[in-house]
C-alpha cells in the first residue's frame, strides 16, 4: 500500500511539473482577428470544426439554409437565432482555451439536440492536461510493474 | 466456533480476491481496502423499510404510471422529441440518472422498480403487493440451458443500438421499443419462471448487470455459517413473507451484483434476518474470479464501443455521420449499422485479443489464453462506465432544462399544468463540461489500471509474470482513454 501511494505521489508531482511547463506552449503571442462563415442546416454546421487561437477576436457570420436555427456557444454563453435568408453576426473574443461545443438553440427537427459543432481555441489546455495525466499515470504504472517484476 | 471465526463470520465474504504480497489486505488505489464494508441495514428503520412489500410496490407503481403517460405521449403527443415527455424523460432524465447516479452508487436498484416487466410479474404472482402462497400463474418453464448467458442480450442490444439515432429522437420509436419490451416481457413471464426475461433478454439489464459489478452497493448474507446451517433456504424457495429470489440467484451464496435486481425479496423471506445491504468500494465484484465469461467480456466491449460511437455521432461535428444514424438514406444507415456492429463486436474484441495475447506471451503462457482474454476484459468496466458518465454529462447539462418545461406540457399540446411550460431552454454548467468529462475519464483510467493490476495478479500465480502481463493492458487502457479524451475535449 505504501509503495502504491509513493508511486501516486511521484506521478502527481511529475504531472504537476510537466503541466506547468508544457500546457501553454504554442500559445499565440498576438491576437489575430478571425472572420468565419458558418452555415446552419438540419442537423449540422458547415464547417463543423472552427479553430482559432486564444485571444483572437472572432466574428462568425451565420446563415441558415433550410429552417430557423439557433447558435449557442458553450463556455461563452453566446446565443443567437438565424432564419433562412437572414445573415447574423456573432462576435466574441476567444478568451477561454479548449474545445467548446456550439449547438442549435432553436428546435429545428428530430435531431435538433445533436446539431453540434466544435470551436477549438488553441492551445487546448484541457486536452493537454488530460494527455499529460494519461501519459504520466500510464508511465508510472508501467514503471511500477517493471519494478515489481524485477524484484521478484 | 472460536471468537476469531465468529468475528470473521460476521463480515460478508469477499470471495477469491487476491491477497497482496506479504499477506496484507488488498486495497483499491492504495486507499480503500477491497473488503471494506459498511452495513446500511444496521439502521433498524432501513431494515424495516426494505422488509416492507410496499417499498418495492410504490416506486414501481409510480414508474408504471409515468410509463403509461410516456406510452400515450409517444402515440398521441407531438412528434418533436424535445417537446415530448417520451424523449425528455427517457433519454435525458432516466438515462442520465442511470449512468450518473443509479448504476455507480445503487447497482441495479432501477431493476427493482422497473415498470417494464411488472405487469407480467403481477400476473405471474396473481398479486400486486401481498404474498399469495400458491403456484405461480403460467407455465413457469425453465430457460434453456444453452441460452443462459448474456449472448442473447448482447445481440438484442446491438440490434437496438443500430437504430439509436431514430429511437433517441422520435417519440414513436422510443415507445415502440419500450412497448415491445413490455409486451414481450409480459408474455415471457407467463411462459418462463420468475424474472427469466429480465435476466436473459432485457437489453437494458445486460449492461446494468455488467456495470453493477462496479457499483458501491451490494446485498450479501451477513453471515455465511448462518446460511449454511439454515436448511429451509427461504430466500431461494420463498416463504409466506416473500418470494424466492425472482432473479434465480442463490442469495445465500451471492458473490457478484450481475444478476441481483435489488428487489429485496431475500430480506422479506429470511427468517434469520441474515441479509444485509452494504456500501463497499467501487469495482469489488470485478475481482471475483468465478462466473466470468466471454459473454460478459463481449458486453464490456460493446458498451465501451457504444460510448465512443454515440459520442462521435451525437456530440461530434460530423453531419454525415448524423445523417447516417438518422436514417436519411437506407444506404447511409446500413453503413452506420455495419460500422457500429463491426467496431463494437469485432474491432474492439480484436484489439483486446491482441493485447491479451501479448500479456499471455509476456507472462510465459502459464495459463490458458482464454482465461487471460476473459479476465482482462473486466478492467474495461471502470473506463467504460466513466466514459458513459462523461457522455451523460454532455446529454444532461445542455438538455436537462427541457424536463422543467415538459412536466407542465408532457404531450406538447400547449398545456401549462405547473406553470413551467414556457421555461426557456437553459444550458447548465456547460462551461464545466470539458473539465467534468476529462476528470471522469482520468478517474476511470486510474481505476481500470488498478483493477487490471489486481486481475493480472489473480490470473498469473507468479508475481513476476503478472507484472509483465499487465504492461500491454496499461498501454491498451492508455490508448482508450486518449481516444475518449479526444472525443470529449480534443
Amino acid at each position: 500500500m505504501m509503495k502504491t501511494r509513493r508511486y501516486m505521489v511521484v506521478a502527481a508531482g511529475l504531472l504537476l511539473a510537466a503541466g506547468v511547463f508544457t500546457v501553454r506552449l504554442g500559445a499565440s503571442p498576438l491576437p489575430h482577428p478571425r472572420t468565419i462563415k458558418l452555415e446552419a442546416s438540419q442537423w449540422r454546421y458547415t464547417p463543423g470544426i472552427v479553430t482559432v487561437n486564444e485571444g483572437d477576436p472572432v466574428t462568425l457570420i451565420i446563415t441558415a439554409s433550410d429552417v430557423t436555427h439557433g447558435f449557442f456557444l458553450d463556455g461563452y454563453n453566446v446565443t443567437q437565432t438565424v432564419t433562412p435568408g437572414q445573415t447574423i453576426t456573432v462576435r466574441f473574443v476567444a478568451t477561454r482555451s479548449g474545445r467548446w461545443m456550439f449547438r442549435c438553440a432553436v428546435t429545428c427537427g428530430a435531431f435538433h439536440p445533436y446539431m453540434i459543432g466544435w470551436l477549438r481555441v488553441q492551445p487546448n489546455v484541457t486536452l493537454r492536461l488530460g494527455l499529460l495525466a494519461v501519459g504520466m499515470i500510464g508511465a508510472t504504472a508501467v514503471y511500477a510493474a517493471w519494478e515489481e517484476g524485477r524484484k521478484l | 466456533m472460536s471468537p476469531e471465526q465468529g468475528l470473521a463470520a460476521e463480515r460478508p465474504e469477499v470471495p477469491t480476491i487476491p491477497v497482496a504480497r506479504g499477506g496484507s489486505r488488498e486495497v483499491f488505489l492504495g486507499l480503500v481496502p477491497v473488503d471494506a464494508r459498511f452495513e446500511l441495514t444496521k439502521a433498524p428503520w432501513l431494515r424495516g423499510l426494505l422488509r416492507s412489500r410496499w417499498t418495492t410496490f410504490l416506486p414501481t407503481a409510480l414508474n408504471l404510471f409515468l410509463f403509461l403517460v410516456i406510452l400515450a405521449a409517444g402515440v398521441v403527443g407531438t412528434p418533436v422529441g424535445n417537446a415530448n415527455i417520451a424523449i425528455v424523460f427517457i433519454w435525458i432524465l432516466w438515462w442520465s440518472a442511470l449512468m450518473l447516479v443509479l448504476v455507480p452508487f445503487a447497482s441495479r436498484l432501477w431493476c427493482g422498480m422497473c415498470p417494464l416487466p411488472v405487469l407480467g410479474e403481477w400476473v405471474q404472482r396473481f398479486s400486486l403487493v401481498t404474498r399469495r402462497w400458491h403456484r405461480p400463474l403460467g407455465l413457469s418453464l425453465k430457460w434453456p440451458k444453452k441460452l443462459r448467458s448474456m449472448w442473447l442480450v448482447n445481440g438484442v442490444f446491438l440490434g437496438v443500438a443500430a437504430f439509436s439515432g431514430i429511437i433517441t429522437t422520435r417519440p414513436w420509436a422510443t415507445v415502440a421499443l419500450l412497448g415491445s419490451i413490455m409486451v414481450l416481457g409480459t408474455g415471457l413471464f407467463l411462459v418462463y419462471e420468475r424474472r427469466t426475461f429480465c435476466r436473459y433478454l432485457c437489453p437494458v439489464g445486460g449492461f446494468l448487470g455488467l456495470y453493477a459489478n462496479f457499483a458501491a452497493l451490494e446485498i450479501r448474507p451477513k453471515s455465511q455459517p448462518v446460511c449454511v446451517g439454515h436448511k429451509s433456504k427461504e430466500c431461494i424457495l420463498g416463504s409466506v413473507a416473500g418470494h424466492g429470489c425472482p432473479w434465480l440467484e442463490q442469495p445465500t451464496n451471492l458473490k457478484r451484483n450481475t444478476y441481483c435486481g435489488l428487489c429485496f425479496e431475500c430480506f422479506r423471506c429470511c427468517s434469520q434476518d441474515n441479509m444485509g445491504l452494504y456500501v463497499r468500494p467501487f469495482g469489488t465484484d470485478l475481482l471475483v474470479d468465478s462466473h466470468r465469461g466471454l459473454d460478459e467480456s463481449w458486453k464490456a466491449f460493446i458498451m465501451l464501443g457504444a460510448a465512443a460511437v454515440y459520442s462521435a455521432t451525437m456530440m461530434g461535428p460530423w453531419g454525415t455521420l448524423k445523417d447516417w444514424a438518422n436514417l436519411r438514406s437506407i444506404g447511409g444507415w446500413a453503413l452506420f449499422a455495419a460500422g457500429l456492429i463491426t467496431v463494437l463486436a469485432g474491432v474492439l474484441p480484436a484489439l483486446h485479443g491482441a493485447t491479451a495475447w501479448l500479456s499471455w506471451r509476456l507472462a510465459g503462457r502459464t495459463v490458458p489464453f482464454r482465461r487471460v482474454f476473459t479476465n482482462f476484459a473486466y478492467h474495461l468496466v471502470p473506463i467504460g462506465l466513466l466514459a458513459w458518465i462523461g457522455f451523460s454529462f454532455a446529454i444532461l447539462l445542455p438538455n436537462g432544462s427541457y424536463v422543467i418545461r415538459i412536466i407542465s406540457d408532457p404531450f406538447g399540446w400547449g398545456w401549462n399544468l405547473f406553470g413551467t411550460a414556457h421555461f426557456a431552454w437553459t444550458p447548465v454548467l456547460t462551461s464545466w463540461l470539458p473539465a467534468l468529462q476529462a476528470a471522469a475519464l482520468i478517474f476511470g483510467f486510474v481505476y481500470s489500471l488498478d483493477v487490471a493490476w489486481k486481475i493480472a495478479r489473480q490470473t498469473f500465480p507468479a508475481p513476476a509474470a503478472a507484472a509483465r502481463a499487465v504492461v500491454p493492458q496499461i498501454v491498451l487502457l492508455g490508448g482508450i482513454t486518449v481516444a475518449f479524451l479526444w472525443l470529449f475535449v480534443g
